[in-house]
């Protein structure tokens, strides 16, 4: 399927030495930050803002990146918590694992179930796409949880649960808070370097294509199936590392209501506030969010419902999040980028473009006598280049008009 | 497996399924008019519900001016969201939209808990509470009142976009909004007229169902997400998709909590929505626009 169908010369992406020493001081004032806080609840807080980050990176890959809606997340992460504290406290013990392997061998087992599950819930995203998968990741959600409260035998049920033992290191237990919190750091720090691996190689400009505009993915000879299913995969899997850091720190108790429909909405919140489709972004989003609710304790019961509003305002002004502005601001007082395709050419193979336009006629045809087809039009400059090269051949079929309408619908193509 | 419990389990089936047609009538009419799915529809049924429940416990209301009062109130702040979360937004893709009226939704189910509080109200009835006995089956008059209003509902909104020109002003605008606007209609009033509409049924379910369930903050929620499944049962898009596919739902509900499972009852409404979407997407009158492939 892969044939290189379009040659990019693109400049090698580099970061700049600015921003490593960001990261580096970053990294720093991360790792003396439990010595200045004495105060355990603080810490807790950090530590759950940083599982609520590995799950929103997880999310990250399926919204930010490969642009599929999923409103599931917190049933993967419960799902991990699951399968970790399940595994550690009842069938390791009984085979006569001892619980200090327990943990890891939960953690594993936690990544391979959840992505197991992701695979099964990305499934239908070959088929569905905007609010019916949205629709379909709730549904899913609420499956999940109703089977964590009734499935007694297996799950204990409402009662969640209790005495989860703690992640032990060649002896050395993080029991209490600020132990796991050098814990939970180093795999933040482990996986926001594996998300960048990935979003930086061959897959992360898959995952990037099917956002921008999937039939011309296709067209490409990007496996557009097999991608998403892939990004459903890394965010079972990040949320299920995120479940198991969850079960075997804190207050080693999980129960069903934790992992609601509601903490999905929240984790999403979490992405969409820090910038979806960065990967430092979502976890500033997580630590806000979780921070959030300190801030505002003044307001007692309020909160929730500022919140929400903080939600709705941040959509309305602030569509990229903080990660957006900041680039944004970036941008225009430290550097300035380069005309994005200036020196860029594009080349497109006769059978790439062949392939484009069956796809675009079936997608025509497929819409049968309604009034209009909406091709999501790309911003990527290539892209464009490409689908311009494909719509002037002479083989377009001949009874699709097609037109701009900029006033009215800013980033859609209509065909008519 | 006797008559009376079949019968019994078929009425309240069609009465819980009344409600969820109301609101995924809801869904289907703002989705048709402004491309855009309402997360926080659940929300207009809660709302009410508590409007409603209040006016009848804490101000001896009469049912009538209670329940007009009621459909008035939740009208505004139907109109009042329009404004807020949906108009700012319009131009964008559909992300930003979800989680505006995800945001809503949150807003209102936690406003709703600053100003009733946290205790459930059981509202009363307009009917009475003994059950109509035909034999053996015994009826909840609260379920045929349901079924009758919704009946009613259904009635008046097909004249309404029928027979006037409000409605075909409507109609118009969810088919084609460039020829609507190019015939001189004014398509952001009937945007606004739809978001109002739809909260009005909303309303019509919360004050319906409010009897039945007790009031919380949270009866909103699952009442939406279902009335969700049942628009895309019925074929997202369609009115009277999702006419039959909250009735669809709400009876083949009744009849699995019943026979199969009580405690999975939430379940199966996503159950059978994953299905359909898994193997007949288009469900009963599927939309022809081919965004959702």
């Amino acid at each position: 399927m892969a044939t290189t169908t379009a040659t990019v010369t693109q400049k090698k992406t580099n970061v700049s030495s600015l921003t490593w020493i960001g990261l580096a001081v970053a990294l720093i004032i991360l790792l003396i930050l439990p010595q200045l806080i004495k105060s355990v609840y603080w810490i807790q807080l950090l530590n759950l803002s940083m599982i609520f980050g590995i799950c929103c990176l997880g999310l990250n890959f399926v919204l930010g990146y490969a642009g599929q809606m999923s409103l599931g997340q917190a049933a993967f992460w419960g799902i991990g918590a699951y399968t970790s504290a399940l595994l550690t406290t009842k069938y390791l013990p009984m085979i006569g694992i001892p619980t200090s392997v327990g943990p890891w061998i939960g953690l594993v087992a936690a990544i391979i179930v959840c992505a197991i599950f992701g695979a099964i819930l990305g499934y239908p995203t070959l088929k569905l796409a905007g609010h019916y998968l949205a629709m379909a990741t709730i549904g899913f959600g609420f499956i999940i949880q109703l089977f964590l409260i009734n499935a007694q035998s297996v799950t204990g049920g409402s009662d969640g649960i209790p005495a989860i033992p703690s992640f032990n290191l060649f002896g050395y237990v993080f029991k209490k808070e600020h132990q796991a919190y050098y814990l939970i750091l180093a795999i933040t720090v482990l996986l926001c370097f594996v998300a960048y691996r990935i979003i930086e190689s061959r897959t992360g400009r898959a995952f990037k294509s099917i956002k921008e505009n999937e039939m011309a993915a296709e067209a490409l000879g990007v496996n557009t199936t097999g991608y998403k299913i892939l990004a459903f995969c890394l965010a079972g899997a990040y949320a299920g590392i995120a479940g198991s850091l969850f079960a075997h720190t804190g207050s080693h108790y999980i129960s069903p209501d934790t992992f609601s429909f509601d903490q999905s909405v929240l984790l999403l919140a979490m992405m969409v506030l820090g910038g979806s489709g960065s990967i430092i972004g979502p976890l500033i989003g997580a630590l806000l969010l979780t921070l959030l609710p300190e801030w505002l304790r003044f307001l007692r019961d309020a909160y929730m419902a500022v919140n929400a509003v903080a939600i709705i305002l941040i959509m309305i002004f602030m569509p990229t999040g903080i990660a957006g502005l900041f680039k944004l601001l970036w941008r225009k007082y430290v550097r300035r980028p380069e005309p994005i395709d200036a020196g860029v050419k594009v080349e497109i193979s006769h059978e790439a473009r062949v392939r484009f336009l069956s796809a675009l006629e079936a997608k025509v045809s497929a819409a049968g006598d309604a009034d209009r087809v909406i091709l999501p039009w790309c911003s990527d400059q290539y892209l464009k280049q490409i689908i311009a090269q494909c719509l002037v051949s002479p083989i377009i079929p001949h009874n699709l008009h097609i037109g701009t309408t900029p006033k009215i619908v800013p980033d859609h193509l209509t065909i008519t | 497996m006797d008559f009376a419990t079949n019968f019994q389990l078929l009425v309240s089936g069609l009465a819980m399924g009344s409600i969820y047609a109301l609101v995924a009538l809801g869904f289907v009419l703002i989705n048709n008019a402004a491309g855009v799915v309402n997360f926080a529809q659940g929300e207009f049924v809660m709302l009410p519900a508590f409007f409603a429940a209040v006016l009848l416990t804490e101000f001896n209301f009469g049912f009538i001016p209670a329940y007009i009062l009621t459909l008035v109130g939740i009208g505004i702040v139907g109109y009042i969201f329009e404004r807020v979360a949906y108009y700012p937004l319009r131009n964008r893709t559909f992300l930003p939209v979800i989680i505006s009226t995800i945001g809503v939704s949150m807003f209102l189910k936690n406003g709703a808990q600053l100003v009733f509080g946290t205790e459930p109200i059981n509202p009363p009835r307009p009917v009475p509470s003994a059950p109509i006995m035909i034999g053996d089956v015994a009826i909840d008059p609260q379920f045929v009142l349901i079924l009758g209003v919704t009946i009613v509902c259904l009635i008046f909104q097909y004249i309404f976009f029928e027979k006037t020109t409000l409605g075909r002003k409507l109609q118009a605008t969810a088919q084609d909004k460039q020829m609507s606007r190019l015939l001189g209609i004014r398509i952001s009033v009937m945007i606004a007229i739809t978001f109002i509409y739809s909260s009005i049924l909303g309303g019509v379910a919360g004050i319906l169902v409010g009897p039945i369930f007790y009031v919380t903050k949270d009866m909103g929620g699952l009442l939406g997400l279902k009335g969700f499944c049942a628009a895309i049962v019925g074929g997202f898009g369609s009115v009277p998709g999702a006419i039959l596919g909250g009735f669809l739902l709400g009876i083949i509900e009744q009849y699995a909590a019943y026979y199969i499972s009580s405690a999975y009852r939430d379940g199966f409404a996503f159950i059978i929505l994953i299905l359909v979407l898994l193997f007949w997407p288009m469900g009963f009158f599927g939309e022809k626009v081919s965004e959702k492939a």
